[in-house]
């Protein structure tokens, strides 16, 4: 939260985006709301994670805000400009953004070599000569330069993944968005990529907006952590903040849920794993729409819907118990 | 996972020559390629094989049997049928290609637009080759060249026209597919134009299905002329060509089979060919095919 009056480098105001979803053989279309109002801020150099189970809305949030998705309302500013503006501009915005997606395997063309996927974003650029850029930053990725010659099938995960940061990275991008990069690869994988990523960022200074339902990697990268539930932001804090007092009883949830070799964190989560599925964003809950899954939940949550408010040191919250909920958290560390 | 092994990568060829190598690794693929390879030096150097000029008529063996003087015997012009077998595969190969190319370059221009840009131009697109597409293969080219007139590039455009829809449907369900692809995202971030996203993206990716339907409609699109030109809408008459000899020894089947057998040994053998190579053609094509062949030439 350092955003002391300046704009920040990417803001995004009040992003919503639905979707007709029509089902088989019923009449009417029906409003998915895939992302409901999310604002958030990333300045430069900094790592803003996005965490939440699956169908949250995380991966439609990162398609809006790189631009390959229309927001049905909202902006997303970029310098507090917008991506949407017409014209020249708003395509230059666009091109501030890159991503790294999930499936390493798919993220790439298979027919093109290596090298020529790396490429492209300095191609599209208008550059000519990029073998040179191609192998400084393959090189920069822990790759060898020889790579570039093969088709993506003849690498392996982890380098098809260190190929594709290469990709993200060669065009100078402000921001890198991580759609669940690192979900598909194995756990020692995972933690080489994630030490890449913090020596890039230390390098070039890009910004990156990780998005994943990994609790643990996201608190080992980013500098803020948002927690994201039904389409929804609920609750954003600062990553030390957030792992020493994680105030929503989500939160909680999904951070008792994180595996650790550990018997006795083992033993004490005990029972506090969520019960059922997330809820259709067809058809969200009243109130709070965390309150049928909620073990804190009264009256009051089915009925009201709790705003993010300031729980202190910059920590937002929307629960009308958050106190509560870390309370619980704090029996249970007492408890070990 | 770390990287920099001390000797240097071999560097991999891959593309045409390597598809070519695959197709003659392949059993079947070497044999349909002999075949075809067979037809195709036959269209081109035929006249300079063929025992006797395929129009010349020999009035003192008419509808003569198989002998060592006319190897396929002769026609009731007394015109020698081994010559006109080989000279009916210029007529046969070019058809093929003919027809097929051009039904590749509609269909696949019609299937890659359509698929990519869905909406209101993929529904446009798509019924109106529906429409193609509910009438019989036959009956419809018939119509084509009864509009058009008969003969070889109207007959190959009627085909053409016919088979487009098939390649359409290809091009369009690959389009689709490889358009929520996370390259075609990667791409689009990084800024790369419609135009240039379809030629290098979309196009290579469509291509290989396509290709496998290609080689196994040039069989029955070779049909499909050799059943035009037996209803005497192919080339005009002295041309010699295996639909409308056919069609002409008909008359003769009790008194000499010869005038039909050896025509339909030839279009069997070229039908063959092209359906045993579209079948190896989408063997080596085969994305786990190809990978298991590719590491063993690195290693």
């Amino acid at each position: 939260m350092a955003s002391e009056g300046k704009t920040p480098l990417l803001q995004v105001e009040n992003l919503k985006k639905q979707f007709h979803v029509r089902s088989r053989g019923a009449r009417d279309i029906r409003l998915l709301r895939a992302v409901d109002g999310v604002s958030l801020h990333l300045e430069a150099g900094e790592t803003l994670g996005i965490v939440g189970e699956s169908g949250c809305g995380k991966s439609t949030l990162a398609r809006l805000t790189v631009g390959l998705l229309q927001p049905s309302e909202g902006r997303v500013l970029i310098d507090g400009g917008d991506i949407w503006e017409p014209g020249a501009a708003g395509r230059e915005r666009r091109r501030k953004f890159q991503m790294v997606f999930q499936n390493p395997s798919g993220s790439m063309n298979p027919r093109r070599t290596v090298g020529a996927s790396v490429a492209e974003p300095l191609q599209a650029k208008g550059v000519r000569n990029t073998a040179e850029a191609v192998e400084r930053m393959l090189t920069l990725v822990g790759l060898d330069p020889a790579l570039a010659t093969r088709k993506p099938h003849q690498l392996s995960g982890g380098q098809q993944q260190r190929a594709s940061i290469a990709r993200a990275l060669i065009a100078d991008p402000a921001i890198v968005v991580h759609d669940e990069s690192i979900a598909s690869l194995d756990i020692s994988l995972q933690a080489q990529i994630l030490n890449l990523l913090l020596d890039l960022q230390e390098d070039l200074g890009t910004s990156y907006l990780f998005i994943s339902h990994d609790l643990a990697a996201v608190q080992a990268i980013s500098h803020r952590v948002i927690v994201m539930y039904l389409g929804e932001v609920v609750e954003a804090s600062a990553a030390e903040e957030f792992s020493g007092r994680p105030l929503h009883p989500y939160s909680v949830a999904l951070r008792n849920a994180t595996l650790l070799p550990d018997p006795a964190h083992e033993r004490a989560r005990g029972d506090t794993a969520l019960r059922g599925d997330v809820p259709s964003p067809m058809n969200p809950p009243s109130g709070c729409r965390f309150h049928t899954r909620c073990p804190l939940a009264t009256d009051l949550c089915a009925q009201q819907k709790p705003l993010l408010r300031d729980a202190g040191r910059g920590h937002l919250v929307a629960c009308h118990y958050a106190e509560a909920g870390a309370g619980e958290v704090a029996t249970q560390e007492g408890a070990l | 996972m770390s990287t920099a092994p001390s000797a240097p990568l071999p560097k991999t060829r891959l593309r045409r020559p390597y598809l070519l190598d695959q197709l003659l690794r392949h059993k079947g693929g070497a044999f349909g390629l002999a075949i075809m390879a067979l037809f195709i030096l036959l269209a081109l150097f035929g006249r300079m094989v063929a025992p006797y000029d395929p129009n010349a008529n020999d009035y003192l063996n008419l509808l003569s049997a198989p002998s060592a003087q006319h190897w396929f015997g002769t026609d009731e012009l007394g015109r020698d049928t081994l010559s006109r077998v080989i000279d009916g595969s210029r007529i046969a190969v070019a058809v093929a290609f003919l027809s097929v190319s051009i039904a590749m370059a509609i269909g696949v221009l019609i299937g890659v637009i359509s698929g990519y840009f869905g909406g209101m131009v993929d529904s446009v697109l798509n019924r109106s080759q529906d429409v193609l597409f509910a009438f019989p293969t036959l009956l419809l080219a018939i119509i084509l060249v009864a509009v058009l007139g008969p003969g070889l590039f109207n007959a190959s455009l009627a085909i053409a026209i016919v088979y487009s829809p098939r390649f359409a449907r290809i091009a369009r369900a690959s389009a689709l597919s490889i358009k929520t692809s996370e390259y075609l995202d990667a791409a689009r971030l990084a800024g790369v134009n419609t135009p240039t996203i379809l030629v290098r993206h979309i196009l290579p990716n469509v291509m290989p299905p396509v290709i496998v339907l290609a080689a196994l409609s040039m069989s029955t699109a070779q049909l499909a002329y050799a059943s035009l030109s037996f209803l005497g809408l192919g080339v005009s008459p002295p041309q010699a060509d295996w639909g409308s000899m056919l069609s002409k020894g008909r008359d003769f089947i009790t008194i000499a089979p010869w005038l039909v057998i050896w025509p339909t040994v030839a279009l069997v053998m070229l039908m063959l060919a092209f359906n045993v190579l579209g079948d190896a053609i989408r063997d080596v094509l085969d994305p786990s095919h190809s990978s298991s062949k590719s590491t063993d030439t690195l290693t």
